[in-house]
């Protein structure tokens, strides 16, 4: 009996059942984090370059607006080129990693602007670019859920810095497609103040691979339901795009 | 007859004992310049603070906002603006109170971000016209009581400066600070003055406009000044997309129009069916510093002024008390020769009107004087709330003067009266003896 609850047996046991618990954590991060990497891959998060148009069609308190832009993303960087209405052609809004630029013909130079502004709507300047989610937050799994039959994995997002859209974002990712579903965007403290829903009709291929890209995403304002906006995404095709569109400096050239 | 007669009794008998006449006067005059130079500060301060609040800060005497716009036009600019067709509608609302207004302005704020190179800042821009911008930073006014405050701190005005460039713009100095300008705005380098200015307009969609910093000024107020840009209004126009104002105000020849000003807009905007509202500065909405500073200043006023008085005054009855008591007899004289009491008592209570309105115009004369050497001496003081020192100065009025003759001549006669009332009912053998 001596022999089996030797000390040297007690404390291997004692590590092997502290490891456990910061084991399944291991899992559990990693797999928050590949299904984020899945899933903004079908947002525009591509390595290679990527093409698409989005129209941005929002219902403002009654008032209702109309905007398409031509959206070129190569790995963290994209690039937005208003194209309708007529008196926005020539806006370019550029992502340079985290940092968000303005510029238009007539500006002398490019202004810094923040993610979070309000673009049209209820859609801020960082949502109508490609998603990097899994660079600008850390994710952790709450919990699963069943939604339109398929159960998806909740994920809680929170910003790794201020420069990001949202501060915290609660992620529904499908666990077979790995594509998210829904997403419901929260301030500081938590509380939900827009909520968005993802279809994915479109598709790319990646390496050899056929992959689903999205083509609808609707924002709604959580107080007031009538406020929303939808951004539905087009002709989409993967691009060569070189390094030097995405220079700060090009635009004002 | 006997009254003239009186007076001048009275008068005489002034110079009978001038010891005791110095020492009563002494305390009226003490009482009157301190209390001229109490409240001469203070009418200072309100000036110092009330000038540019409503040249400086684009409040004017009379604000019009659009109904609710004073509270919700920052929030809801498209929904609370004023259009054309609103300020065209108070242009002939003035027309007959056009004598009193000594010039309109229209102004469009907002709120936007300053960007030069990678850094933004988020800045309140003031929309003015130049012209109305000149005319508020050269009133007379505003050159007599707060010059420091109002005067550009660097650069020409904004007419000139408009006219050189298409689009200068002024910065406080606190942003001027985190833009990195560490010279005069005009020896800066021209890239360094290019700045943009990015907002949302009244649609709701992000605009920007190029801007060059041509100008420095001051807000007056800590919470301001790092955040402030002033521009001309067609620069904020063409940022916001609009021909509207944020607000128009009414800069009036005469303060005391202000009141029959804005009852007469209320009444001009109801018959027209517009949706606007006329204020005063002194609304608590538009004037809440101001009008804080000078509650806490009258609170402090009324509470030194009642000390002043309270010592004066009972220096003053004191020194009364001694004299009457001292003049028993002559009261007794004057019974004996056939004065009824109610004369004897009108006879001291004139001496004792004679006494404090000399005594007042001592006090005026030495109040006045020192207040030339106080306002010239260039002394300052620290106003709260404010990034300015205030310079000291003592603002003297006549009706100021004249409303202290008048009290120290009632206390003097109400004091002197309720004495001399007491004393000459006793009889005449008794006040013949003392």
């Amino acid at each position: 009996m001596t022999r089996f609850l030797s000390p040297n047996l007690i404390l291997r046991v004692l590590i092997f059942t502290a490891l456990i618990p910061m084991s399944a954590d291991l899992v559990f991060a990693n797999s928050a984090e590949d299904l984020l990497e899945a899933s903004d891959r079908a947002r525009g998060g591509v390595a290679t370059g990527v093409t698409w148009n989005v129209r941005v069609e929002s219902t403002e308190n009654g008032t209702k607006s109309d905007r398409s832009f031509v959206i070129k993303a190569r790995d963290v960087n994209a690039l937005a080129e208003a194209t309708q209405p007529a008196k926005f052609k020539g806006e370019v809004f550029l992502f340079n990693d985290r940092t968000m630029w303005f510029f238009k013909p007539s500006l002398r130079r490019p202004i810094a602007i923040s993610s979070r502004q309000r673009l049209s709507g209820q859609a801020a300047n960082g949502d109508i670019a490609s998603t990097n989610y899994a660079r600008d937050y850390t994710a952790e799994i709450e919990r699963t859920e069943t939604l339109d039959g398929q159960p998806h994995k909740v994920l809680l997002l929170k910003a790794k810095s201020d420069q990001v859209t949202y501060d915290q974002i609660r992620y529904w990712v499908s666990e077979k497609s790995k594509l998210a579903k829904k997403a419901a965007f929260m301030t500081l403290q938590g509380e939900v103040f827009k909520e968005a829903t993802f279809d994915y009709g479109n598709s790319i291929v990646v390496q050899g691979k056929k992959v689903p890209f999205i083509s609808k995403m609707i924002i709604t304002d959580v107080k007031n339901r009538k406020n929303k906006s939808t951004l539905s995404y087009s002709k989409l095709k993967l691009d060569s795009l070189p390094p030097a569109i995405f220079n700060i400096n090009s635009l004002s050239r | 007859m006997n009254s003239r007669l009186d007076w001048i009794l009275a008068l005489r008998n002034l110079k009978r004992n001038p010891r005791r006449t110095i020492s009563t006067g002494l305390a009226i005059v003490i009482a009157y310049v301190g209390l001229t130079l109490l409240t001469g500060h203070i009418f200072n301060i309100e000036y110092a603070a009330k000038i540019p609040l409503i040249y400086g800060n684009g409040t004017g005497h009379v604000s019009i906002y659009k109904k609710g716009g004073l509270d919700n036009y920052e929030l809801q600019p498209a929904l609370y603006h004023m259009t054309g067709t609103e300020l065209e509608a108070i242009a002939k609302s003035l027309e007959p109170i056009a004598s009193q207004i000594e010039t309109t302005g229209t102004y469009l704020s907002t709120q936007a971000l300053l960007s030069v190179g990678s850094r933004s800042i988020p800045v309140f821009i003031r929309g003015v016209q130049p012209e109305v911008d000149d005319f508020s930073r050269n009133h007379p006014r505003v050159q007599k009581h707060a010059p420091e405050f109002v005067a550009l701190q660097s650069g020409q005005s904004f007419s000139k400066s408009s006219k050189e460039t298409i689009d200068a713009i002024s910065v406080s100095q606190g942003v001027s600070e985190i833009l990195g300008y560490k010279s005069e705005i005009s020896a800066l380098a021209a890239a360094d003055k290019q700045v943009v200015l990015a907002g949302r307009t009244f649609d709701g969609d992000l605009n920007a406009i190029n801007g060059t910093v041509a100008l420095k000024h001051s807000t007056g107020t800590p919470i301001l000044e790092d955040s402030s840009v002033i521009a001309p209004i067609e620069i904020v126009r063409e940022l916001l997309q609009t021909q509207g104002a944020s607000h128009q105000v009414l800069f009036l020849k005469n303060d005391d129009d202000i009141g029959r000003v804005v009852d007469h807009m209320r009444t001009e905007f109801k018959n027209r069916g517009v949706d606007l509202e006329a204020y005063p500065f002194t609304d608590d909405r538009i004037g809440l510093f101001y009008n804080g500073t000078m509650s806490f200043l009258y609170a402090m006023g009324s509470f030194f002024a009642l000390l002043i008085f309270g010592a004066s005054g009972l220096i003053i009855v004191n020194s009364m008390t001694i004299s009457i008591l001292e003049r028993a007899k002559e009261m007794g004289t004057l019974r004996a020769i056939g004065f009824p009491p109610d004369r004897v008592k009108s006879l001291f209570v004139k001496e004792a009107c004679w006494l404090a309105l000399g005594a007042s115009l001592l006090g005026l004369l030495v109040s006045e004087i020192l207040a030339v050497i106080i306002s010239s001496a260039g002394w300052t003081v620290e106003s709260a709330g404010t990034t300015y020192s205030v310079l000291i100065k003592i603002l003297t009025k006549p009706w100021m003067h004249a409303g202290l003759t008048l009290t120290m001549i009632v206390i003097a006669a109400v004091c002197s009266g309720w004495l001399v009332k007491r004393k000459v009912k006793e009889r005449i053998a008794l006040l013949l003896l003392e």
